[in-house]
């Protein structure tokens, strides 16, 4: 049986066994399964595991993949399909963070993150995963698209430039699958005046691979971006996707220091909106929702900028479901989930799409492309409108006077 | 030998007395006949006796005093009574805990006697008379003929005396060292606390409870309300009952009333009364009660209904409703107007009470008087008075024939007995399976009240 | 290792999805914290199934009982009692799936729930129609069926008593595979579940804590109570518990607040601190007795009842510190609505003891609660673990909690020593100093009745006779066995 160690602050812990006393302190109290319990809106949302909400196993909740890393860490189980399955179907949407880290501190993503990474260094990748180390590797993208197309979305809206205090890195999600985001990230960026430029040769920041336990690979990629950027001289870089913000945020725990302020892109208009540099009219009177990426509300706070940019468009009322900020439900994309187990994906934007409309809601807004492609995935079938919140607010920047 | 011949032969075996007595002067019943009756002066005999009954297979039913008002009609399948009247040791009263400790035999009127002197007062029962068990009454009639205000349990643990003579303490008394054993939650299965409740007597003999008492008030006040119908009745209890004001209330029918404020049964007057008359009671602390009744005259008035010191014709009817709640009377007036009384209870929601009367209002001199048991729910006694020879058979055969008819209409009968047991078990047959389970176990050879409640 | 018909015969019955015997699924099931005293090593069950519904519930039985295979259901698995790790192997039924709530009665003000709706979902349901149930004494992230049934303390338990006596009415799948249902919900054709009594001997406790043994509660109907106009916590502060007691003790006679509880040595610091550092800065400087006390009702009420709480701390020279209390409004929310703010911070973690649950739990007379306070200080100044009293090791704190049920005609007496459950001296210093305050309060008369809990073989008995009837209805349920067999070791009831 593991040492056990009291109390080691995780940042200090080197490897799986190092994690032993935090699965053992968990005791099953519950709260990692639910919306913070005082903050409950509605009976009938109060989830907030999408792969517990799926399975319903205790094994997929975070209480219970305790129990599965201290059978792992003891001996008990060895690596088989269904151990890989209940690790890598966690989306690391840190919901259970948040609960337990206002009672038992365990922080489960914690330990699984460091559980996938002893999957991976013990030679357990699943397909999915490995595709996508293939493809950053190929094509420094998930998707494997072809690199030279990367920088396609920005003709006539933006410029790679060898020097830039500013620089905006659209994301290979953003690049691939939703240019316009890029596209309506820089007419917005334009309309404030900002100078900005792109990078010549940007790469996936790595979060999948982060997520999925490719560490190695992660800061392969990650470096090299954050080289890239150095080399203009950036001193604020701004992202559209939330995935991309954490990795870069999150750069210090791979012994990164950046040297360069990092942004959302909520974030960086915010001050413009406080201001009154800001307007925007999309010409319609309607109610909007707004969907946490997780990557960007939970793990970094940043809650009320997207909401003050969405409420400042005319005519728009902003409208929580019952699950919304630290309560949020995840859309069920990050994690590496969607790349292996979209029906976990699938599953989880489904729940989401009917909390909207059980909340009378048809329109949702949200910061992240991945969250918008999943919920839109979701919402073939039933009309809800997923918009980007860049594509919405320059929507609104038309229509402007001046 | 007869059970009877092998019963009173008890006596001189167990030198303990044992006596031949006629069946009537115990209980009220149709079907007369010559019973032994055994005196157990201490427990220990009581359970030589349960041991030798066993033994001999003697079926027999237990009496304390008040009985033969608790069980209206017993039949005669047993050959010995075992009254536990002798046992009536008050074992101690606890003035911190406001606890009483006492055997069966302890009657209201010698506990409040006793705790009296202490400021603190017995619990009663509605229409219960102060010469009944204080124990025994709790777990046949709680929660349906307690005052609703103190709680379902009254019992906080017992010591049970098994049909095989061995003792079984609940609750905290099953733990070591339990010198006060008042909690009801002790070790694990807290069934065992609970079963004897309502059991009549067919699983085991409580022979000694911890009960609870209540602190006597300095200021005891009582109000009136009249209505012409039983759902403004209904609704305005709703609202007393969020206030938590009264910590007695009963509604009546204009006979029932008249029964409990006449001094005799032959001179009940009735033609004053309102269709529905509601008694509350208000205990505390002079100012207790005074930010109270400004409770209650407030939400009075938003209901439009008057708050009445006195009934209205009635001298002192405030003081004998008080009288009539620490010692009820009014059941031997009860029993003997228009020669006799009977009575069904059952819990029924407010809402389907209107119903339920219309089906029996036509019986002879119908009354009832409805105790607001929780939220929406009340228990209700409907009696009907006649004992002319006509209609000595005929009333219980035209009841067998309605109580259908009220299970129907929404009438639940939590303690069935006689002819409505095999009603109420038809339709809770699971129920009444795993009832025959336990019994079974606890007296295989079925001695101890044979034949009640069909199990 | 389950036998592959049975599993094959489950997911028949549930589905292929919601049934299995991978020891990876299993393995979650295998621990609670208590585990760590009770069995030292960790127990899976052979396999897990997910039943949705009443009549697949009576299926799983069938088959348990066809095979002889142990089965034991769980309902929130948030216990401290290791009441759902399997003993012996077999089936967990996990309940997790039977979660809706099936009705909210609001003349009857009653609501009917399948067992794994937690406490959380049901306050807040009930909260929108204008009525309330009392906060346990648990995370509110525990289900209503497993905390009516199993659970005791509630924030209103002066007033409205323990949790089971909220239960109205219970749907029970018993080891036969038959369903028995009580109160007025027995009666087969009237749909009615608003009386809880009956038809006869009264039956509705039969789940209540029989850890599984009895059947399983596949419904039940609670009471609920109307919203009140004020909810007011009060908190009266003392140095001497011969001053705090006779207050409370004269509250609790004069049947006014709706929860009150007494505090002593380190508890109460708990709720407020984010850290064991905090709490122990916090317990030098705050007083040593408090006694927590809840007003409801009208304003007028509440205006009465604070008057005499006032006059009566007074009287017995203690002080109220709730204006002054700057996470005042923390309890102010939570009485009314949920318990997780004042389990959340600190106290759940470090309270709940190296073995969870505290370590001591028992039920006391009025008289006895002073000599229970006394027995625990002077133990603790005793005892290496704690060191000086006065400025005693936060990492092993000495506490005790005194919460009076309806009426106040006894309390239950909580204590124990709150450190982190991981810490090995922690395990260690309990193991000595639990056995030490168990022997010192049933000196005093105060016997523990954590059967359920983390007391070990022979540390208390149950009386030989209860034991015995407790079995005959335990056989008469379930002559198979199948049922958590193990559950109550029979070494525990010496």
């Amino acid at each position: 049986m593991a040492q056990r160690k009291k109390y080691a602050f995780p940042a200090n812990r080197e490897s799986l066994e190092d994690y032993y006393d935090m699965t053992l302190s968990c005791y099953k109290c519950g709260y990692c399964k639910y919306v913070w319990p005082s903050r409950i809106q509605h009976d009938k949302f109060t989830g907030q595991c999408p792969s517990g909400e799926k399975y319903q196993f205790e094994s997929y909740y975070a209480s219970g993949r305790m129990e599965v890393v201290r059978g792992i860490i003891e001996g008990h189980l060895k690596w088989t399909d269904r151990l890989n399955h209940i690790l890598y179907t966690c989306t690391m949407c840190g919901a259970c963070d948040e609960s337990c880290g206002q009672v038992e501190r365990v922080y489960p993503t914690d330990v699984i993150l460091e559980a996938r990474r002893t999957a991976v260094k013990e030679g357990q990748i699943l397909p999915g995963h490995q595709q996508l180390a293939k493809s950053v590797s190929k094509h420094h993208n998930l998707y494997e698209s072809d690199h030279a197309d990367r920088n396609n979305w920005a003709k006539g809206l933006a410029d790679v430039k060898s020097r830039s205090k500013i620089i905006y890195f659209a994301g290979c999600t953003t690049e691939s699958l939703k240019p316009s985001i890029a596209k309506s990230t820089s007419k917005l960026l334009k309309s404030l005046g900002v100078e900005f430029g792109i990078l010549p040769d940007g790469w996936c920041c790595g979060m999948p691979l982060f997520d999925t336990g490719q560490t190695d690979d992660g800061v392969k990629t990650l470096k090299h971006n954050i080289e890239q950027i150095r080399d203009t001289g950036a001193e604020t870089v701004i992202f559209s996707d939330a995935w991309c913000y954490k990795a870069f945020r999150d750069s210090k725990d791979y012994g990164i220091e950046l040297g360069f302020k990092v942004l959302h892109l909520t974030e960086f208009l915010a001050p413009y909106l406080a201001k009154g540099k800001l307007k925007f009219d999309r010409g319609t009177n309607e109610t909007v929702t707004y969907q946490d990426p997780c990557y960007l509300s939970r793990y970094f706070e940043v809650y009320e900028q997207p909401r003050d940019l969405i409420k400042s468009v005319k005519g728009v009322t902003l409208k929580e479901m019952y699950r919304s900020r630290r309560e949020s439900f995840c859309c069920g994309a990050a994690g590496g989930v969607k790349f292996q187990f979209p029906e976990v994906t699938e599953h989880a934007s489904s729940t989401r799409i009917d909390e909207a409309k059980h909340a009378g809601l048809s329109k949702i807004v949200t910061a992240c492309p991945s969250c918008q492609i999943s919920l839109e995935d979701a919402s073939k079938d039933n009309g809800m409108e997923i918009y980007d919140i860049a594509e919405y607010l320059s929507e609104g920047l038309k229509k402007t006077k001046k | 030998m007869t059970n009877l011949d092998a019963s009173l032969a008890l006596s001189q075996r167990l030198d303990i007395e044992v006596s031949k007595e006629r069946l009537s002067n115990y209980f009220t019943t149709t079907v007369e006949g010559t019973v032994s009756v055994s005196k157990p002066s201490s427990l220990e005999e009581l359970m030589e006796i349960l041991s030798e009954n066993q033994r001999e297979r003697i079926p027999f039913i237990p009496y304390a005093p008040g009985f033969e008002y608790i069980f209206q009609e017993v039949d005669s399948e047993f050959s010995m009574i075992v009254d536990v009247s002798n046992l009536d040791r008050i074992v101690d009263v606890d003035e911190d805990s406001r606890v009483a400790s006492i055997e069966p035999g302890v009657t209201f009127e010698s506990l409040q006697n006793a705790v009296g002197k202490k400021g603190l007062r017995v619990l009663t029962s509605v229409e219960v008379p102060k010469s009944s068990s204080v124990l025994w009454t709790y777990t046949e009639l709680s929660p349906l003929y307690s005052w609703p205000r103190y709680g379902t349990e009254p019992v906080l643990t017992m010591n049970v005396l098994l049909p095989n003579g061995k003792l079984v303490k609940t609750g905290a008394g099953a733990l070591p060292n339990s010198g006060k054993p008042y909690s009801p939650i002790g070790p694990p299965f807290t069934l065992l606390g609970r079963m004897w409740y309502g059991s009549q007597m067919t699983l085991g003999l409580p022979v000694r409870g911890y009960i609870k008492l209540k602190t006597a008030h300095e200021s005891n006040i009582v109000r009136f309300f009249k209505f012409d119908d039983f759902l403004s009745l209904s609704k305005f209890l709703a609202a007393l009952k969020r206030l938590r004001i009264g910590e007695e209330i009963l509604a009546v029918t204009p006979l029932e009333l008249g029964l409990i404020l006449s001094d005799k049964a032959d001179k009940i007057k009735t033609t004053s009364y309102p269709n529905w008359l509601l008694i509350l009671v208000m205990r505390g602390y002079e100012e207790e009660v005074a930010y109270q009744k400004r409770d209650l005259l407030q939400e009075a008035r938003k209901l439009g209904v008057k708050v009445l010191d006195e009934i209205e014709g009635q001298k002192n009817s405030a003081a004998k409703i008080l009288k009539e709640i620490q010692s009820p009377t009014w059941m031997s007036r009860a029993r003997t107007y228009q020669g006799g009384r009977f009575s069904i209870s059952f819990i029924a929601e407010d809402k389907k009470i209107p119903d339920l009367i219309q089906l029996v209002s036509h019986l002879d001199n119908f009354s009832s008087f409805v105790l607001p048991v929780d939220a929406g729910r009340s228990h209700c006694n409907f009696a009907f008075h006649s004992r002319s020879e006509g209609r000595k058979q005929s009333i219980p055969d035209e009841l067998k024939k309605i109580v259908p008819e009220l299970i129907e209409h929404g009438a639940f009968f939590s303690r069935p007995f006689g002819f409505l047991s095999e009603m109420v078990y038809a339709r809770n047959k699971p129920y009444h399976k795993l009832l025959k389970q336990f019994k079974q176990d606890l007296d295989p050879n079925n001695l101890l009240c044979r034949g009640r409640l069909g199990i | 290792m389950i036998e592959p018909a049975v599993l094959e015969r489950l997911k028949d019955i549930v589905g292929s999805e919601f049934a299995t015997d991978d020891p990876e699924v299993c393995i979650a099931y295998s621990r609670d914290l208590a585990t760590y005293l009770k069995f030292g090593k960790y127990r899976s069950p052979d396999c897990v199934v997910l039943p949705s519904t009443t009549s697949e519930v009576q299926n799983i039985v069938a088959v348990a009982r066809q095979f002889k295979t142990p089965l034991i259901p769980l309902g929130s698995g948030i216990n401290v009692a290791s009441a759902h790790i399997p003993r012996k192997g077999g089936i967990i039924m996990d309940l997790r799936r039977m979660n809706n709530i099936l009705e909210i009665d609001e003349e009857a003000v009653t609501a009917t729930l399948q067992p794994h709706v937690t406490i959380a979902r049901m306050s807040t349901e009930l909260q929108r129609k204008g009525f309330f149930i009392p906060v346990p004494g648990a995370p509110s992230t525990v289900t209503v069926g497993s905390n009516y049934t199993h659970g005791n303390t509630n924030k209103a338990s002066l007033r409205f008593g323990f949790q089971y006596s909220h239960i109205v009415s219970v749907e029970m799948v018993l080891p036969d595979g038959s369903l028995l249902r009580t109160g007025s919900w027995a009666d087969a054709f009237s749909g009615d579940r608003s009386w809880p009594r009956g038809p006869g001997p009264d039956l509705t406790l039969l789940p209540r804590y029989a850890l599984g043994l009895h059947g399983i509660v596949t419904g039940i109907t609670i009471k609920a109570h109307p919203l009140d106009d004020i909810c007011l916590p009060i908190w009266a502060a003392f140095e001497h518990v011969e001053d705090a007691t006779p207050a409370f003790v004269e509250m609790v006679h004069r049947e006014i607040c709706t929860g009150s509880s007494l505090y002593g040595g380190f508890k109460y610091n708990s709720y407020s601190a984010d850290t064991a550092e905090c709490a122990w800065r916090q317990s030098r400087i705050h007083p040593e007795f408090i006694l927590a006390l809840t007003i409801q009702g009208s304003k007028r009420r509440v205006a009465f009842e604070e008057k005499v709480v006032r006059e009566l701390t007074d009287k017995n020279n203690g002080r109220i510190i709730t204006d002054r209390l700057p996470f005042y409004q923390m309890f102010v929310d939570t009485h009314m609505a949920m318990s997780a703010s004042l389990y959340s911070e600190f106290a759940f973690k470090y309270w709940a003891s190296p073995g969870a649950g505290p370590s001591f739990l028992g039920p006391s007379s009025m008289d006895k609660i002073i000599p229970c306070f006394k027995a625990m200080t002077n133990l603790a100044s005793e005892d290496e673990a704690f060191g000086d009293v006065d400025w005693g090791n936060w990492e092993f704190n000495r506490s005790m909690i005194a919460y009076p049920d309806q009426g106040g005609h006894f309390a239950i007496i909580e204590g124990g020593i709150a450190a982190h459950p991981t810490d090995p001296k922690a395990i260690k210093a309990y193991k000595r100093y639990v056995p030490k305050l168990i022997k010192a309060l049933a000196d005093i008369g105060v016997s523990p009745d954590q059967s359920r809990a983390n007391t070990r073989p022979g540390e208390f008995g149950i009386s030989p006779e209860y034991l015995e009837l407790a079995e005959k209805f335990r056989h008469a349920l379930d002559e198979v066995g199948i049922m958590n067999p193990g559950v109550i070791s029979p070494l525990i009831y010496r």
